[in-house]
């Protein structure tokens, strides 16, 4: 990999219509021209290529040539993109709605979801709660179609989720962990959605849950998890030996000792594609490429972060095209062109 | 004839040292001082009996604490046992010197080293305190399965200069008994005492203790044993700035503070909302990109009581913070 750019007071960055989008300080900026999309933005994202930007005041959408736009309070994270919907909840004037626009007619609709906003959707009338319980619910009608207590789920105390749940071919996995710290015990659990049947447990795979390309992939030290979730087989991927380069030493005169520095994955920061890890390190600046079915590392680099006051991390990894992008706690992305090897 | 007697009584002491000094002349130095200390006559009865038919072993801890050039300490029973006790601990012996701490060669050099910086902000704690401490730990970590990464950092704290005022090894006392009382936070699991990352700005910034991955939890060690209180621009730089950053729950973080004896300078929820709600936050600061993962951050933890709960603003999160308690106890168990 070759470092081919680096572009500074970048708050974020994403895809849009095959080219790089970024917010730059305030401007929302589409490259490779400079063009300016929007100014005055505070957030925005991209997902199955709509483009949805944020502001103090409002929200807009950009799709098909068109864009909408909500105004009020919003918050990005909050929001919910369907094939055919996009959902979020805003406040104007003090009151709470929750506004489903249709991708395709454009049309605009506010409601009192019931009983509450979704915690997550997986189709326009089906959502859920994590909390203290799960729930399976329409948000409309509030119609419950199945809840669960999670000290029903599993015997243990302090029981909590962590991370997000993972649905996939309507399963819905996550993990369960004592969020008190006073035991180890923790569990990945797998529900079947419309009969609400636990389907698998394991008290071996689990951590914080991703999905990439149909598999769940749990990370963490030198080691990955890969689950199938149609089999539940998993694949251990213990790389200590072939990540032990990366550890490193440093000396700290005021310390007056050598500190070994492990290295150790970053758990929620990460890439899969094509069978290749792209990871960064956690609270450090390295990251690299694992060719996943060979075991072997491929590539790795350190990159340089001014954060400025902020601890020097890795914000946000995305792999597009031959390239790899990189966000520090700096603000600065790093753009990487892949090489005939990778 | 009483006083006839004491005239009697030192000409036989002074004849007594001329002649053990004379026997002695061929013995090191250390010995020399502990016929000396042994002549002194306000030297306690339970001193004189430490060494009455004593084991090799018995003066092989006053020599380490003669070495050290600790006056007071070398009278000290108390000092002199538990040098004694953990020089003959396998345990403990096997784990300070598998440390490879810099410059020790070996147990008997680090016991005598510790003595010479021990009462130098560690918060007033003694040798023997500072060594219980110690011996307490390295036996829970024994006990309850720990691997501890990094941990010559907490040894070393006792025998380098603490420039430049002995607050890190106050945490480091601090952060040992703590472990030994909360055994099960850490029990089979990795605890790694964390590097310090200097960032190119000049700051430095790590956490103390991180226990476990994936969930793991950081935890930061603060040992606050004067009147002054956790500063403003302690609190931004190493909650906001740094905890904020670099977890992705709010289960993922603790700091564990112990407060001056009254505590007086204990930190309250009113003052950690203060400093949230008054935040300066500029456009273009690496401190706006704080604020939305505070909402997010706060929004699923609190959610786990309340699934109504939705952050949609810094007001929402505000209301939030005063409304509640229990995310501040979580932080910060030790209120």
């Amino acid at each position: 990999m070759k470092l081919i750019n680096r572009l500074e007071n970048i708050f974020s960055f994403d895809f849009f219509n095959k080219e790089l989008v970024f917010l730059q300080e305030s401007k929302l900026i589409l490259q490779p021209e400079g063009l300016v999309i929007e100014e005055n933005v505070s957030s925005f994202l991209v997902k199955n290529n709509n483009l949805i930007t944020n502001n103090t005041n409002q929200i807009k959408l950009y799709f098909s040539g068109k864009s909408i736009n909500l105004e009020g309070t919003f918050r990005l994270a909050n929001g919910f993109l369907t094939d055919e919907f996009y959902f979020n909840i805003g406040k104007i004037n003090k009151e709470r709605k929750t506004y489903v626009i249709n991708l395709e007619s454009g049309e605009i609709n506010d409601f009192t979801s019931k009983p509450y906003y979704p915690h997550q959707i997986l189709k326009k009338d089906r959502a859920f709660i994590f909390s203290h319980r799960i729930e399976f619910y329409n948000p409309f009608s509030g119609e419950v179609f199945w809840s669960k207590d999670i000290s029903e789920l599993h015997k243990s105390t302090n029981n909590e989720i962590y991370g997000n749940p993972q649905i996939i071919n309507n399963r819905l996995f996550f993990f369960l962990f004592d969020s008190s710290h006073q035991t180890n015990e923790h569990i990945t659990l797998c529900l079947d959605i419309e009969t609400e049947e636990i389907l698998w447990r394991s008290e071996s795979f689990g951590g914080w849950l991703t999905t990439f390309e149909d598999k769940i992939y749990a990370i963490k030290d030198k080691q990955i998890q890969i689950l199938n979730p149609e089999t539940f087989e998993v694949t251990n991927l213990d790389l200590h030996e072939q990540l032990s380069e990366l550890d490193k030493q440093l000396y700290k005169p005021e310390d007056q000792m050598t500190w070994q520095v492990p290295f150790s994955f970053s758990n929620s920061t990460y890439v899969i594609k094509n069978n290749h890890l792209y990871f960064t390190q956690e609270k450090n600046n390295a990251l690299g490429i694992i060719d996943l079915q060979a075991k072997k590392l491929l590539w790795h680099s350190d990159i340089e972060i001014n954060s400025g006051g902020i601890i020097p991390i890795i914000t946000d990894i995305k792999v597009y095209d031959t390239r790899l992008y990189i966000l520090d706690s700096g603000n600065t992305l790093h753009i990487f062109e892949k090489d005939e090897i990778i | 004839m009483n006083s006839l007697f004491k005239i009697y009584k030192s000409v036989v002491i002074v004849f007594f040292l001329l002649f053990a000094s004379q026997i002695f002349a061929n013995q090191p130095c250390w010995f020399k001082e502990l016929l000396k200390d042994l002549a002194k006559p306000n030297v306690s009865q339970e001193f004189k009996t430490f060494f009455k038919n004593a084991p090799q072993e018995n003066y092989d801890a006053y020599k380490i604490l003669h070495y050290a050039n600790k006056t007071k300490l070398r009278y000290n029973i108390d000092a002199l046992s538990t040098v004694k006790r953990l020089r003959s601990s396998d345990e403990f012996v096997n784990f300070v010197q598998g440390l490879q701490i810099p410059n020790i060669k070996n147990i008997d050099d680090f016991l005598a080293k510790a003595a010479t910086w021990y009462n130098k902000s560690s918060g007033g704690k003694g040798y023997v305190a500072v060594l219980k401490n110690m011996e307490d730990f390295v036996s829970t970590l024994s006990k309850s399965n720990i691997q501890c990464d990094n941990c010559v950092y907490l040894f070393n704290r006792f025998i380098v200069n603490d420039i430049p005022t002995g607050v890190n090894r106050q945490a480091c006392y601090w952060l040992m008994e703590d472990v030994v009382a909360n055994p099960n936070l850490v029990k089979n699991k990795k605890i790694i005492v964390e590097h310090p990352v200097t960032g190119l700005d000049g700051t430095t910034q790590r956490v103390d203790l991180k226990v476990g991955n994936s969930p793991g939890i950081n935890l930061e060690y603060k040992w606050l044993s004067s009147n002054a209180p956790l500063g403003k621009d302690t609190f931004i730089r190493e909650f906001v700035k740094r905890d904020m950053h670099s977890i992705n729950s709010l289960d993922e973080v603790q700091w564990r503070i112990k407060w001056n004896t009254n505590q007086t300078n204990k930190l309250t929820k009113n003052q950690v909302v203060n400093w949230i709600e008054n935040l300066d936050f500029q456009p273009t600061t690496n401190l706006n990109s704080a604020k939305d993962k505070m909402m997010r951050l706060f929004q699923s933890y609190g959610r786990k009581k309340d699934p109504s709960l939705t952050i949609l603003d810094y007001d929402d999160l505000i209301t939030f913070l005063k409304d509640n308690d229990d995310w501040f106890l979580k932080i910060f168990p030790n209120i």
